[in-house]
């Protein structure tokens, strides 16, 4: 018996040891890109008209997550809705109804090449509604499956206090979870502020408007701590709560983009009869800083072979989203040169496409040697000699 | 009589060498002794012109004796050089011009390019553009003409005319460089210093 336990044990050691390795082979772990908040805008209306908000500076790949709240009185149950194009809606809730409604609407958007300026809200309620609207913007979301898992909705009457429900992630790993919550209240003051729960108030914002109905929204995110499944806690409104009270909210999860290599641009370059300045740019580190970045050029187009050159910058890495530069010298007179732009992160080496730029035609006037034109000169024991050539 | 003989040959022999030095020293600038055959002409290369004395040269509003004057209306200055050099202007396009100044019996002659140029100082680039051989040694700072023009002269090669001695300046507008052999002694100072903007 004794013998069999020690076989035993020494065969199921042996079983998680082979399971372990395999497991890091068969299923390696994925790196992810870190997210990280670029900015947020908020706005508001009256008389249920549409709500612009002017979205912070994006880039490519940047993600917007607007929310806005129509608080009125009439009992309906609106269809929200984003007048600006290529929003997907996550959240459509309205609170029960109560002497005051609230209505709250969540979207996201992931930026183009050419990222929006502006997003419109649409605008509900008739003329005695308040319309209030905030975004928030976040890079590093993976942009094919931003949400982690299905938001969580709630709403509820007898109090303006919005409580985002938990939320269970999909992976948790370097997950943000993002809250919104909205008020519908008559109190007839500024919009009030929230305070938001522990962990959500870095960045954490909010907007409102007043009318005959009025109506408070707000947004915020956590970055870490974040718990699986997370239970945000209670946004609570600054103004005096009442039953007659309402509020909606609902919980996102950002997941983040896989790791990879920078995405790089090779820029337009200037070039001279013999010098030139090539321009590149990082326009998204893919996760990870690059520790390297640079140019590789020539005279060859697909630049291979051995008329390719490579520049190599480290000074000042790591290198985040930016243009980078490199002046040459001693190129050849109308002459076409090609190049692209790299860098290089933990991940790989992401490059632009090759282009081309040609040097200017060299038109100096050189000095000739002209003394003695014709003639071969020769020193001779000390002496210049000429001899006809 | 068989003294008077001797006396008759000493005598004799005493004119024929007066003769013989008289011409020696007379041909001294005739070239080295075993000039090679096809050899047009030659000079020592320090030999100094002593006919002038070069404060004297310096100075003068008129050219002195054995001296004429050079003038470039074009690009503005003048100076003196010998009476028996002969000086040939070259066009060489783009607002330049390469003036010549050639003695071609005492192997003597500068050169003048002159070449618009924009920049306050003078680049590597335009530098290594006429002088390919990119030799640059004892540089050092002088002065052209009464206006105090800020110069460089230095000792370079020309693959033509072997170790040369340069003087650059710009000048409204214009890179002036100036050539000649190196160790060219004190015929070409004198010169320089005679040069006038006008």
């Amino acid at each position: 018996m004794k013998m069999f336990f020690k076989k035993f044990t020494s065969n199921l050691l042996h079983g998680f040891l082979i399971f372990f390795i395999v497991s890091l082979v068969i299923f390696p772990q994925v790196a992810q890109a870190a997210i990280s908040f670029v900015g947020s805008c908020e706005n508001s209306a009256i008389s249920g008209a549409d709500v612009t908000l002017t979205l912070p500076s994006m880039l490519q790949d940047d993600i917007v997550i607007v929310a806005y709240t129509v608080g009125d009185n009439d009992s309906v149950d609106f269809d929200m809705a984003m007048i600006t194009a290529g929003y997907t809606e996550v959240a459509d809730v309205h609170a029960p109804t109560d002497t005051q409604d609230v209505e709250l609407g969540v979207y996201w958007k992931v930026m183009g090449a050419l990222p929006d300026a502006e997003g419109v809200v649409d605008g509900l309620g008739g003329t005695d509604a308040a319309v209030a609207a905030v975004c928030m913007v976040f890079r590093g979301v993976d942009t094919t499956t931003p949400m982690d898992v299905t938001p969580t909705t709630d709403a509820l009457n007898n109090t303006m206090h919005p409580d985002p429900p938990s939320i269970d992630h999909n992976n948790p790993t370097g997950v943000w979870t993002v809250i919104v919550g909205a008020s519908g209240h008559s109190l007839n003051t500024a919009a009030g502020t929230y305070t938001f729960p522990t962990g959500y108030t870095t960045n954490a914002l909010e907007d409102g408007e007043i009318d005959t109905s009025d109506a408070t929204v707000g947004m915020g995110y956590r970055s870490s701590g974040v718990s699986d499944p997370e239970n945000p806690g209670v946004m609570t409104h600054s103004g005096t709560d009442s039953v007659n009270y309402v509020w909606a909210a609902a919980t996102l999860a950002l997941r983040p983009a896989a790791a990879s290599a920078p995405t790089v641009t090779s820029n337009t370059a200037s070039a001279g009869v013999s010098s030139a300045s090539l321009a590149g740019e990082i326009t998204a580190t893919g996760g990870a800083d690059a520790t390297v970045r640079g140019f590789a050029w020539g005279t060859v187009s697909t630049l291979s072979g051995g008329d390719t050159s490579t520049t190599s910058d480290t000074v000042g890495q790591p290198f985040g989203v930016g243009t980078f530069g490199q002046n040459l010298i001693n190129l050849l007179a109308n002459n076409v040169y090609y190049f692209r732009a790299y860098a290089t992160n933990a991940n790989g080496t992401g490059y632009g496409s090759i282009t081309s730029f040609t040097t200017s035609t060299d038109t100096t006037v050189r000095r000739m040697m002209r003394l003695f034109e014709g003639f071969v000169i020769k020193l001779f024991s000390g002496r210049i000699i000429l001899f006809q050539r | 009589m068989r003294i008077t003989n001797f006396m008759g040959v000493l005598v004799g022999l005493l004119a024929a060498g007066g003769l013989l030095a008289f011409v020696f020293l007379n041909n001294y600038d005739s070239g080295p002794e075993n000039l090679p055959a096809d050899a047009i002409s030659a000079a020592n290369l320090s030999e100094d012109d002593k006919t002038v004395n070069p404060e004297e040269l310096a100075t003068p509003a008129d050219p002195p004796p054995g001296y004429v004057k050079y003038e470039n209306k074009k690009y503005g200055f003048s100076y003196y050089h010998s009476s028996q050099a002969a000086v040939t202007e070259y066009d060489e396009g783009g607002g330049a011009m390469t003036i010549v100044q050639e003695n071609l019996q005492k192997v003597r002659g500068l050169q003048i390019f002159i070449v618009p140029y924009a920049e306050k100082t003078i680049s590597e680039e335009r530098f290594k553009a006429d002088i390919p051989s990119g030799v640059r040694n004892n540089a050092e700072k002088t002065f052209i003409g009464k206006r105090g023009v800020e110069a460089v002269t230095f000792n370079s090669y020309d693959q033509f005319l072997g170790e040369t001695r340069e003087v650059w300046f710009i000048y409204n507008g214009h890179l002036y460089e100036v050539t000649t052999f190196r160790g060219v002694g004190d015929w070409f100072t004198p010169i320089m210093q005679t040069w006038r903007f006008l």
